[in-house]
């Protein structure tokens, strides 16, 4: 294992130090200032404010949900995550389709619309799974199965 | 300090966040990262060819599926980081910060690691929808960028590799039971119980009821899978045509715009009139002494050929679509050149990178290239490349040279 770590040390090394020469040599300074701020915008984005509005859903849901069965309470918060991706993927769109495009071919969709539909198909799901499951632990206590003993 | 990151450690502790499941979503990110990486390059060296560089040129839906594959692997790398970051953020919180300078390289490395990541997929995205807010070029940085994201993912591998190799198999992650094994159960407990406000918020933040771990770290893997193929079912029909009626939220649509076909760049972007290939329009081929123009009817007057090929985008969208045209190989045979001679292309758009292009021999003596003049059974539209258009098979389409005007053999 030694060697696969040094040899992969080495090799990311290299890797990382080709990758600034790049940026060294074909991006201006003040551009590449521009990226730094990039890059700590995108870690305080998620460290400092994506992750703890994740952790108090996920505390509020606990919480609030506190005589649910956990099954349903992971059922719903999969249903926010899911819903979630799809608002980071698609609210840009949404935006820029405000700002115009550059040409009709781009873009063509009503993202906004198409966002809450596929929100709403999202919920539906999680309310079917939700019943599903429901109705599967009833029978389940209904008569307990060997593996359950 | 140190008993507020014990404390963040300590609440932020969830049955999803552990190093299996750092490690079941890691080697997957780790998958599109590399995937990633090698069909960028690939486009980027067929865009930037070294000097002994030879293409396939079959299939000729290469491009077409290694683009696609490109972006939709990229899409697919926002739930997979988002689940990974999710897994392993209490670690942000470790006790002592810094522990020497060797430890100080390895956390600083994470730091370049996850932003590069963040940086490159979201500035990724935005280019799909060719939207440039940010403060840099985006063509130069992605290059870039994606070296600084492979190597620091290099060094972070050989850095957890113990704990990869310890939790790579199901087998050895859990128990009987079904429980994760941990080595080390280090506890996180803080020495003395936080008083005053912090103290009441830990307090009802403890009080939450507890979960039950296979629960809810299956539910948080599956739920990751779950976001990651809806991610990728509902965009990768702008670049796969099985794919095309569940395409609900990519930037274009398969068989929209003139010639039913989307437009990348259009006539008046690329500040092309309609003076400029007005009845006065030639096609000027050349080698060395040698030159001849082709009008437009002269063009129409040679033997046409038909081939469908897809149309090819580095934004990663594709369509296949019929064009109609002079096969390239007999222009260049008109003037006498070599079969392994390349060829140089000029627009008449007035600026752009890809005014001026180059094309290898492989490209220019296939049966399958021509200068196109119809597209879907109808003339090219203007913004299509009319009068007329270059179409090869297995390129990228800023490669796929509209509104031609010049092509020199060299």
């Amino acid at each position: 294992m030694k060697a696969w770590r040094t040899a992969l040390v080495i090799l990311g090394v290299l890797l990382t130090v080709y990758g600034a020469y790049l940026m060294l040599d074909t991006v201006k300074p003040v551009k590449i200032a521009g990226v730094a701020l990039w890059f700590l915008a995108a870690l305080v984005l998620h460290d400092g404010i994506v992750a703890p509005i994740v952790f108090g859903v996920s505390v509020a849901l606990r919480k609030l949900g506190r005589s649910m069965p956990v099954a349903v309470l992971v059922i719903i918060q999969a249903g926010l995550v899911v819903a979630s991706v799809f608002a980071i993927i698609v609210l840009p769109a949404v935006y820029k389709k405000t700002l115009g495009t550059k040409n009709p071919t781009v873009l063509p969709f009503d993202y906004g619309t198409r966002l809450v539909i596929v929100w709403l198909v999202v919920a539906a799901v999680t309310a079917v799974a939700i019943a599903t499951y429901l109705a599967i632990a009833k029978r389940q206590k209904a008569r307990p199965s060997i593996s359950q003993a | 300090m140190r008993r507020l990151l014990l404390d963040a450690r300590r609440i932020l502790r969830a049955p999803s966040r552990n190093p299996r499941s750092a490690v079941v979503l890691g080697r997957l990110l780790a998958f599109a990262f590399l995937v990633c990486f090698g069909t960028g390059l690939y486009s980027h060296f067929l865009q930037q060819p070294l000097p002994w560089m030879v293409f396939a040129t079959r299939p000729a839906w290469l491009y077409q599926l290694s683009q696609g594959i490109h972006i939709t692997a990229g899409i697919a790398c926002f739930p997979l980081i988002l689940g990974k970051l999710h897994a392993v953020f209490p670690e942000l919180f470790q006790t002592p910060p810094i522990r020497g300078f060797a430890h100080f390289l390895e956390r600083a490395s994470i730091a370049v690691f996850v932003a590069a990541s963040l940086v490159q997929i979201a500035t990724g995205l935005l280019n799909t929808y060719q939207w440039y807010p940010f403060p840099f070029p985006f063509k130069q940085v992605h290059f870039a960028l994606s070296f600084v994201m492979i190597g620091s993912l290099a060094i972070h591998i050989a850095v957890k590799l113990p704990v990869i190799a310890r939790y790579w198999t199901r087998t050895n992650s859990f128990d009987a039971e079904g429980n994760l094994v941990h080595d080390d159960e280090g506890s996180a407990a803080p020495e003395k119980a936080a008083t005053g406000l912090t103290g009441r918020v830990l307090n009802w933040i403890d009080t939450a009821p507890p979960r039950e771990p296979r629960v809810s770290r299956r539910g948080f893997v599956t739920t990751i899978g779950i976001a990651t193929a809806a991610v990728v079912g509902l965009t990768a029909g702008q670049s796969f045509r099985a794919l095309d009626g569940l395409n609900v939220f990519a930037p274009r649509k398969q068989g929209t715009g003139p010639n039913a076909l989307p437009v990348n760049r259009t006539a008046r972007a690329a500040q092309v009139t309609s003076d400029d290939v007005a009845a006065g329009w030639v096609l000027t081929v050349a080698r060395g002494s040698t030159a001849k123009t082709f009008s437009l009817a002269d063009l129409a007057a040679l033997p046409q050929h038909r081939v469908d090929l897809p149309i090819a985008c580095v934004e990663g969208w594709s369509q296949l679509a019929s064009w109609r045209g002079v096969r390239l190989r007999d222009l260049m045979d008109s003037v006498g050149a070599h079969p392994n001679e390349d060829l140089r292309l000029t627009s008449l758009e007035k600026r752009g990178g890809y005014r001026v292009t180059e094309m290898g021999a492989e490209f220019v003596q296939d049966d399958l290239t021509l200068v196109a003049l119809e597209l879907n059974g109808d003339p090219l539209d203007l913004d299509h490349g009319y009068p007329a258009r270059m179409i090869a098979p297995g390129r990228p389409g800023v490669l796929q040279t509209k509104w031609l005007s010049k092509l020199e053999v060299i």
